[in-house]
């Protein structure tokens, strides 16, 4: 019989070191947010919650204050789920607390934590000095609102799917409770936009091309294009030559200073953000037109210029061409046709 | 003595154009050749060099001048001499002593002409040197380059002449058109 009472109580003890539990914060429903430049404020806002799951207490103890580390993935920056490079910063967090799920409105309630640059914050969280008088005590669960600030929605970010992990260290004197990871997935809508233009033509006009001086090695500027694009499929931009890659005479047909060579190259006073890749393959040997091709999987990121992204400035290209003017060419104006086009998919 | 003029001047027309700037709409880059012709005259019988025709005897086909070309001038280029004395080699102490010249011409010697409207041919001559030897290209589509024509000419034999010093004073014109 005392054999069996031991055993009992053995069992007992095991039982209760087993379901012993801890405080913790959890996500509340689908840790959803909307970010973009449009968005309301409240549309930012997730709801956490703190739960006490310790066996034999069963309540929070409303007294007491906890210390919260927040530090949110990616140094404070939600990350596109596609392209890797395309980031929106988060400026700070908003913390809103409310004595339980179906209380008070938080929005404007909010304090706001400056996030440092590694995306961390603190907050000692005082639960009695938000607690409503009418709560009791002592309650198993508090819901906290957590919102994001974003540091710029003015970049010429891509639609789509984002996500930042925030985690959650929370102590407090009597308790040390293990970090907890929230993964947040923001929705963004930004709109697609596509501008393009060609800046700075020279023409046989304006700035005519020295073409008795021979420019092969060292590609001459034609002209700049600006590109801007959030295009997430991308786009494609076709360079046509009516002769073909040659400076025609104005009166012999016959006489022609041939193309030899053509680049498309980020201009030196460029202070964009190219977020593609691929149009280093225009650098090399003329054909008869060219098209760069700028699909899906050659994007990283939103093309844009920086500083001023809802401006009609972009990433600046220049084409340059190549061509042999140490030839004993014809007297005369020479001049070739080109047309620029430019679509997004 | 050998006159060498050289008219380089040549206008080039410009038409007007209108571009745009908008992605779609076509440009026209391009720029100029500028105009170089370059003439220089090469004499073989210049009197006060020393450079004697033999007029003990008739003469045939006797280079009195090489005449160098490099244009590329679409307009072409033009050649032409001229006799002050119509081919009369006058004794510089009796200008009644004379012996005649009979025949001139410009004849091919080196270099590419370029593709002009007039082709040179086998070249220009005269008999009668009263007349100026020219020679226009018209039009031309392709540059010409180092292109040397001879100042060939015929005269008479001066074996039973007065003694003396024998001139005629030769005029080369090459111009841009």
């Amino acid at each position: 019989m005392l054999n069996v009472r031991a055993f009992f109580l053995i069992a007992c003890l095991i039982f209760f070191s087993v379901i012993k539990g801890e405080l913790f914060f959890q996500g509340y429903q689908k840790n959803i947010v909307n970010i973009g430049p449009d968005i309301e404020e409240q549309d930012r806002w997730i709801r956490v919650k703190l739960h006490n799951s310790e066996s034999g207490k069963g309540h929070i103890d409303n007294q007491e204050k906890y210390e919260i580390i927040f530090k949110v993935s990616n140094k404070g920056s939600f990350q596109h789920e596609k392209f890797k490079e395309e980031r929106v910063g988060i400026r700070a967090l908003k913390i809103a607390t409310v004595g339980n799920a179906r209380s008070l409105d938080p929005f404007g309630q909010g304090q706001e934590l400056e996030l440092d640059n590694n995306g961390e914050a603190s907050y000692t969280l005082d639960l009695k000095h938000y607690l409503s008088p009418s709560n009791s005590k002592n309650t198993s669960d508090y819901y906290f609102w957590i919102g994001v600030v974003l540091a710029s929605c003015e970049e010429l970010n891509i639609s789509g799917d984002y996500s930042i992990d925030l985690d959650l260290n929370i102590s407090n004197k009597s308790k040390k409770i293990k970090k907890q990871t929230i993964h947040i997935d923001a929705s963004a809508e930004y709109g697609e936009t596509s501008f393009f233009a060609i800046e700075d033509e020279r023409t046989i006009f304006k700035d005519p091309l020295k073409l008795s001086k021979s420019t092969l090695g060292n590609c001459e500027r034609v002209a700049t294009c600006l590109i801007k694009s959030n295009h997430e499929k991308g786009f494609d931009i076709n360079f046509d030559f009516s002769n073909g890659g040659n400076f025609k005479h104005e009166r012999s047909s016959a006489a022609l200073i041939p193309i030899s060579e053509i680049e498309f190259v980020p201009s030196p006073v460029n202070n964009g953000v190219i977020g593609f890749e691929g149009y280093d393959k225009l650098r090399g040997s003329f054909r008869r037109g060219f098209k760069l091709k700028v699909n899906s999987h050659k994007i990283s990121r939103a093309t844009y210029l920086k500083g001023d992204p809802f401006g009609n400035n972009g990433a600046l290209f220049d084409l340059k061409l190549g061509w042999d003017g140490e030839g004993n060419y014809l007297a005369g104006n020479y001049k070739e046709v080109l047309t620029i086009t430019f679509s997004a998919h | 003595m050998v006159k060498i003029r050289f008219i380089g001047a040549f206008l080039l027309m410009l038409s007007s154009m209108v571009y745009s700037a908008e992605s779609g709409s076509p440009f026209e880059i391009g720029g100029k050749i500028e105009e170089k012709t370059s003439v220089s005259i090469g004499s073989d019988a210049e009197f006060e060099d020393g450079e004697y025709l033999d007029l003990t005897r008739s003469g045939e086909d006797e280079t009195i001048a090489s005449i160098t070309v490099s244009s590329n001038d679409p307009d072409g280029f033009s050649i032409a001499v001229e006799f002050e004395n119509d081919g009369k080699l006058i004794n510089e102490d009796n200008s009644d002593a004379v012996i005649n010249g009979t025949k001139a011409k410009l004849v091919y010697n080196s270099g590419d002409l370029g593709d002009v409207t007039n082709d040179f041919g086998d070249g220009v001559e005269v008999t009668d040197l009263s007349k100026t030897i020219e020679y226009n290209t018209g039009n031309s589509t392709t540059a010409t380059s180092d292109w040397v024509v001879d100042v060939k000419m015929d005269y008479e034999s001066g074996e039973e002449m007065a003694a003396g010093n024998y001139k005629e004073t030769v005029t080369v014109t090459a111009s841009a058109n």
